[in-house]
């Protein structure tokens, strides 16, 4: 099914019916959707079971629900997309991105798996990130692009750390399963696995403090703010919440920190936005606040306030997509989305006006829309919250009005009143462009006039799948006067009267909240420009300070890092025996001692690098000289060709090489001695604390003993060479040849050809 | 014959050695032409091709020793030299036109990459010390003159000039902890030398601290291999200077040889060195080495990452980092197949998305001149779709984003991690903060490419299908890992199980010790 909906995204070629076409195939999988009976159950296809990860597919009420909204929305965007971009060669990469990103949701709505959810979670941010740099040629969009992509990707990665640690607590990725999992609750990693979960969440979800990326994600062209930051993406955390609600909900801490963060959100959100007067950035604001509350319903998570969740989602999802439209529909016909200027567009825009206003309503609550339903079941909710009641009530109250200021300033205000200069030009916009908000806006009326039909049993099924078991909700238009339902009532009576009033002060709010908005609302924002750009500047200074070039300093780092790990191993040897009885010394040994040590500190203070090579010569010979004294001669051979060979290819290269000049201060110097006198003093330990040697005996015995048994040849050295050791001759009679080949290819060098090799 | 049965372990590394040889002669008989080229080429491909089929009887085979154990060829060797012959390969396509371009000859630089290679089989079939010590310079040494390659570059004799300076002291330093551990032990071969090791630190002699130096030390030369933080200052300078292909190369098949190596080396001589209780053993130090080693690649490693422009020095760095991620791996592996397997998964994947990321560069570049800043990148998503695309991937998989390989490297290797818990939980951590960084530089690079307006620089790519086969292989490769990941992850699994397989040795003629395949 998602493939299904990503393959299309190819199908880009008929460039003028295009978005209608395609409008047209998503709108077929969204009657599907609506005709497939949801099931608790799962569908699950195996990906790779020995990693536990599995396509599964949850097709429950909240499943189905989340994936009619996602396609229904999206046909009606693809249309409006059409209309909005008529014309503009960007056009059929856009309709792959949406679609690209519409198959990614449907995964994270419907996926059972956990992986499976992280996995589409993910694409969502990658496909959002190409879809909020659309308008690429602007710094301001990639700069917004690239911020809503670090913040989510960040929130991702610590979704997948908690995934992965409720899989190893619960002991499975799947929902089904980890509701079902005892003690998920009590497990030791239920707390890190919470907070992880909840910071990918409310990363995704735009909640404070992280909301920030939200309002900036406007740089985007309409139709993909309306459907990815109200509709569908930014509700993909809400989503995730409520999926997990069954197998981590119920405790202190989940109530407490959804609550804490949901409620913060909403009131920041709702009150935010009547500072903004930019339509998209007031709607902007207006969804985070949404986000706040749906959160915070979850977070109460009883019967009552789930319901109102899964309402309020499916209302939240008709208008605000629908008051997007609608304002890219003004900014379509008039060129300004100010709400400051904008009047008296009505006569000009009749249907997007009538459809404004529906949207409008429903935002506000008014009775026999959807928006009310949603608006009452909250306020019942927030009354039978199990701690701090009267707390949630106020802020729910105190939101829910900014909520119907801001919809009067949005969808109300703007077709009234003294028609504005520019109103001469304003037409009403193609049908692609008023169809969608229209058709939303009608939906949130009929469903409200019909008490949720045909969706009320789906939205029972929702809240049942959030819930973790089925109960009943009761979805009426009036729900009478009586108890909890009369003070919802009130409540509700009052957010009107509040929010007419706030309506009323607008004006003297924004140019009170001039100053303060960007210390309160952006706070987050700037302390993101400064871990920005902070840990650019930093990064940049760490890595000329490390990475500066100097080869010296990177050996530096080799020798202390032996020179710890040698002093740490002795230091751990609990009794370290270091004989410094040498035995006798004499007086020969000591002038070859003398020699060596003089020349070293020739080598080192000499100015002249061809002494220096001699010294590290006379050294080197030094050395063979006591090889040769204890009993090793042929070691004291090799030892003085190596140093013969050393010496002349030193010769041979320094040659060309400048004369030396001082560069290093006395400071390096001086620090540079320390870190040799410390590597050359631990050597010396370790030589006089392993005099004990523990070596087989020497080959040749065997060699002797063996050569007419086993080789059946009487000459050891021929047996050796042809038997034993066959293979040997063979590399060396390889290397001789490789090496006569070289010696040819070196006399058929010609000039100036190559170095090396 | 018997033994000989045995000893065609050494096809893989006999036919690329025979294949460098042909081409020697090749160069030596013919003039320096284009039409050189083809012949060449196939010659090295042929070595390439043969070597990897010769492994074919040892795919399903139980273990075998060879030379009284210095040499082992096991299932975990089949598949690390898969992705080495692998990205031999890649890199080799990558180059066919482009190593002419920049001035370098065709025949010097084939015959070098193959030494390389053969000396990387080696290293993953090396069992004992001292055939460790040999491989690693045998590829060192082709590795350092591949840097150096490009004598006309100031940048690539820099980078040769320090990355073998620093080669040679981290060689010394190696062969300074075998010799200290062969003087404890008296062994040279892995698994005893391990079993010494286990029974001196049970009964002290007095001779432990020496034992500790000596894997101290053999741990910092693995460590400056693999370009793990603080040993890996070589790495910028060595991946800029280098010709592109050879960066590709240094970056993935030098690591995989030398992650392999050290994966060999941990498991048979570190018998207890990680996993949950390796914090208090006598082996904990190791645990710590490995836990910091780790943690400071992949924090420095991203962070230093971010600050550049350079394309290919960001790529360093950026495999510094992967450094980090693998040593997690083996930190948190407490002797776990499940570890070693993610580690193996993820050097598979990390070896197609990488060369992957530099043939790209060398089908960017333009002209003799190789692309040096990111802007060089801008636009070229339009300028060549599909390019753009196999571009974003690579990108999207080293910053693992799902449905790529990358992505199921990363979940394998921090689910280890995690599982192990304690003090590695707090490394996936690391991980995880330092791959939001990574996500950064990794996305920028897409960034530039589809959001910026294209310049009118010709693309060079553009006619060689040697590039366009090397980006068809490693994009598949890197989208198969993410998609399909089942396979591979059982087959790296069944490859590590037989790390601890002991393998039957039968006395062949001659003391040899050698048998025949069990097939």
């Amino acid at each position: 099914m998602v493939l299904a909906v990503i393959a299309p995204a190819l199908h880009r070629v008929a460039p003028e019916q295009a978005g209608r076409v395609l409008a047209l195939a998503v709108a077929a999988l969204f009657t599907l959707f609506a005709l497939t009976p949801h099931e608790a159950a799962p569908l699950v296809y195996a990906w790779a079971p020995s990693l536990d990860l599995h396509v599964s597919l949850l097709f429950d009420g909240l499943g189905k629900l989340m994936a009619l909204i996602v396609s229904g929305i999206g046909s009606l965007i693809l249309l409006y997309a059409n209309g909005y971009l008529h014309g503009d060669a960007r056009l059929p990469r856009l309709y792959a991105a949406l679609l690209a990103f519409m198959g990614a949701m449907l995964g994270v709505v419907l996926g059972g798996n956990l992986l499976f959810i992280f996995v589409c979670w993910e694409l969502t941010s990658v496909t959002s990130f190409i879809l909020i740099g659309f308008d690429h040629d602007r710094p301001a969009a990639r700069a917004a692009a690239l911020q809503a992509l670090l913040v989510t990707g960040a929130g991702g990665l610590c979704l997948l750390a908690g995934v992965i640690l409720l899989g190893v607590a619960g002991g499975s990725y799947e929902l089904v399963e980890l509701a079902a999992a005892p003690g998920l609750r009590e497990h030791g990693l239920y707390v890190p696995a919470l907070l992880l979960v909840l910071a990918g969440a409310f990363t995704k979800s735009a909640q404070v403090p992280f909301h920030f990326w939200l309002p900036g994600a406007m740089e985007a062209p309409t139709p993909i703010s309306a459907y990815l930051h109200s509709a569908t993406m930014v509700k993909a955390g809400v989503v995730l919440l409520a999926r997990l609600n069954p197998a981590l909900g119920g405790t202190e801490l989940w109530f407490g920190m959804l609550c804490g963060f949901g409620g913060a959100t909403m009131l920041v959100g709702n009150l935010g936005s009547l500072f903004q007067t930019d339509l998209k950035r007031v709607l902007a604001y207006s969804t985070v606040g949404m986000l706040g509350t749906l959160v915070l319903l979850i977070g109460i998570g009883t019967q009552a306030a789930l319901a109102a969740c899964v309402t309020m989602l499916l209302a939240h999802a008709l208008y605000k997509g629908a008051l997007f439209m609608v304002a890219g529909g003004v900014d379509h016909a008039v060129h300004t989305r100010d709400a400051t200027v904008l009047s008296g567009l009505g006569r000009a825009m009749p249907i997007t006006w009538a459809a404004a206003t529906l949207a409008a309503l429903s935002c506000m609550g008014v009775l026999p829309l959807l928006g009310f339903i949603a608006k009452e079941k909250s306020y019942v909710a927030a009354l039978g919250a199990p701690e701090l009641a009267p707390w949630i009530v106020a802020a729910s109250l105190a939101a829910n009005a900014a909520a119907f200021a801001m919809a009067a300033i949005v969808g109300v205000r703007p077709f009234l009143g003294r028609p504005m200069e520019q109103s001469e030009h304003a037409h009403e916009g193609s049908f692609d462009l008023w169809l969608g908000p229209l058709l939303l806006g009608v939906c949130s009326l009929g469903l409200g006039v019909a008490a949720g039909w045909p969706f009320a049993g789906l939205l029972e099924a929702a809240a049942g799948s959030v819930y973790g078991s089925e109960f009943e909700v009761a979805l009426k238009l009036w729900a009478g006067t009586e108890g909890v339902y009369g003070q919802a009532l009130l409540l509700s009576g009052a957010t009107v009267a509040i929010g007419a009033l706030l309506f009323a002060l607008r004006a003297p709010l924004r140019s009170l909240a001039g100053g303060l908005r960007f210390a309160a609302a952006l706070a987050p924002q700037r302390v993101y420009q400064l871990l920005y750009e902070g840990s650019l500047g930093a990064a940049a200074l760490l890595t000329r300070r490390v990475q500066n070039g100097l080869l010296n300093s990177y050996l530096r780092t080799v020798v202390l890092a032996l020179v710890g790990i040698s002093l740490w191993s002795l230091w751990r040897q609990p009794h370290l025996m270091v004989s410094f009885n040498v035995g006798e010394i004499r007086t020969y040994e000591i002038g070859i001692v003398a020699l060596i040590l003089v020349s070293c500190l020739v080598a080192v203070r000499s100015e002249s690098r061809m002494a220096a090579i001699v010294a590290l010569g006379v050294a080197g010979l030094g050395v063979t000289l006591l090889f040769a004294l204890f009993s090793g001669p042929d070691l004291a051979m090799t030892q003085i060709m190596v140093e013969t060979l050393t010496v002349l290819l030193f010769v041979l290269v320094f040659y060309h090489l400048p004369q030396y000049a001082r560069l290093s201060s006395s400071f390096e110097r001086v620090r540079d001695l320390l870190v040799s006198l410390i590597f050359g003093g631990l050597m010396t330990l370790l030589v006089l604390a392993s005099s004990t040697d523990i070596l087989d005996a020497p080959l040749s015995e065997f060699y002797a003993q063996n050569s007419l048994v086993k080789g059946h040849g009487r000459n050891v050295v021929n047996v050796i060479l042809v038997d034993f050791r066959a293979l040997d001759t063979l590399g060396e009679i390889t290397v001789l040849a490789a090496a006569a080949i070289g010696v040819v290819a070196m006399l058929r060098l010609k000039p100036a050809r190559k170095e090396g090799a | 014959m018997q033994w000989a049965t045995g000893y065609d372990i050494f096809l893989p590394v006999v036919w690329l050695l025979v294949a460098a040889g042909v081409i020697l002669l090749i160069d030596l008989f013919t003039e320096e032409s284009e039409r050189q080229t083809m012949p060449v080429f196939f010659t090295a491909l042929g070595g390439v091709l043969l070597s990897f089929v010769s492994l074919n009887p040892y795919w399903d085979a139980r273990p075998v020793v060879l030379m009284r154990g210095a040499m082992i060829v096991d299932q975990f060797a089949v598949y690390l030299i898969t992705a080495i012959l692998t990205g031999t390969a890649i890199s080799m396509f990558a180059s066919i036109s482009y190593v002419r371009r920049i001035g370098i000859s065709l025949t010097d630089f084939l015959c070098t990459l193959l030494l390389a290679a053969s000396g990387m089989v080696l290293l993953t079939v090396s069992n004992d010390l001292i055939m460790v010590f040999l491989s690693v310079e045998l590829l060192s040494f082709a590795v350092y003159v591949l840097t150096g390659l490009n004598g006309r570059s100031s940048k690539g004799a820099e980078g040769a000039m320090k990355y073998f300076v620093m080669g040679g002291l981290a060689s010394a330093v190696m062969v300074l902890g075998m010799a200290a551990l062969y003087g404890v032990t008296g062994e040279v071969a892995l698994r005893p030398l391990g079993d010494k090791l286990a029974q001196l630190y049970s009964q002290p002699d007095g001779s432990q601290y020496l034992a500790t130096l000596g894997m101290g030390a053999i741990l910092i030369a693995f460590a400056f291999k693999v370009g793990a933080v603080p040993f890996h200052s070589w790495v910028p300078d060595a991946y800029e200077g280098a010709p592109t292909t050879v960066t590709g190369f240094m970056a993935v098949a030098v690591k995989a040889a030398a992650f392999g190596a050290l994966i060999r080396v941990a498991v048979a001589v570190f018998p207890e060195h990680a996993g949950p209780t390796g914090f208090a053993g006598d082996f904990g130090w190791a645990t710590y080495a490995l836990w910091f080693l780790s943690a400071l690649s992949m924090i420095l490693g991203n962070w230093f990452a971010i600050s550049q422009r350079n394309v290919k020095r960001m790529l360093a760095y950026s495999s510094i980092a992967h450094s980090g991620y693998l040593l997690m791996g083996l930190a948190s592996s407490g002797g776990r197949t499940e570890a070693y397997a993610a580690i193996l998964f993820y050097l598979l994947t990390y070896t197609l998305m990488t060369s992957g990321a530099f043939a790209m560069l060398v089908y960017a570049s333009s002209g003799g001149k190789d692309v040096e800043d990111i802007e060089d990148l801008r636009g070229l998503a339009w300028k060549k779709p599909a390019v753009g695309i196999c571009l974003a991937i690579f990108m999207f998989s080293m910053a693992g984003i799902p449905l790529t390989g990358g992505f199921m490297g990363k979940y394998f290797v921090f689910s280890q991690a995690v599982y192990a818990g304690g003090p590695y939980l707090s490394l996936a951590i690391i991980g995880i903060c330092t791959s939001i960084i990574g996500a950064y530089y990794y996305l920028r690079v897409v960034a530039v490419t589809y959001f910026r307006e294209a310049d009118d620089r010709p693309v060079h790519g553009r006619e060689d299908w040697g590039i366009k086969f090397a980006l068809s292989v490693t994009v598949f490769g890197t989208v198969a890992l993410g998609v399909f990941p089942q396979i591979f992850y059982d087959g790296a699994k069944a490859s590590v199980e037989q790390l601890r397989v002991e393998a039957p040795a039968v006395e062949g003629r001659n003391g040899q010790t050698s048998q025949l395949v069990d097939r």
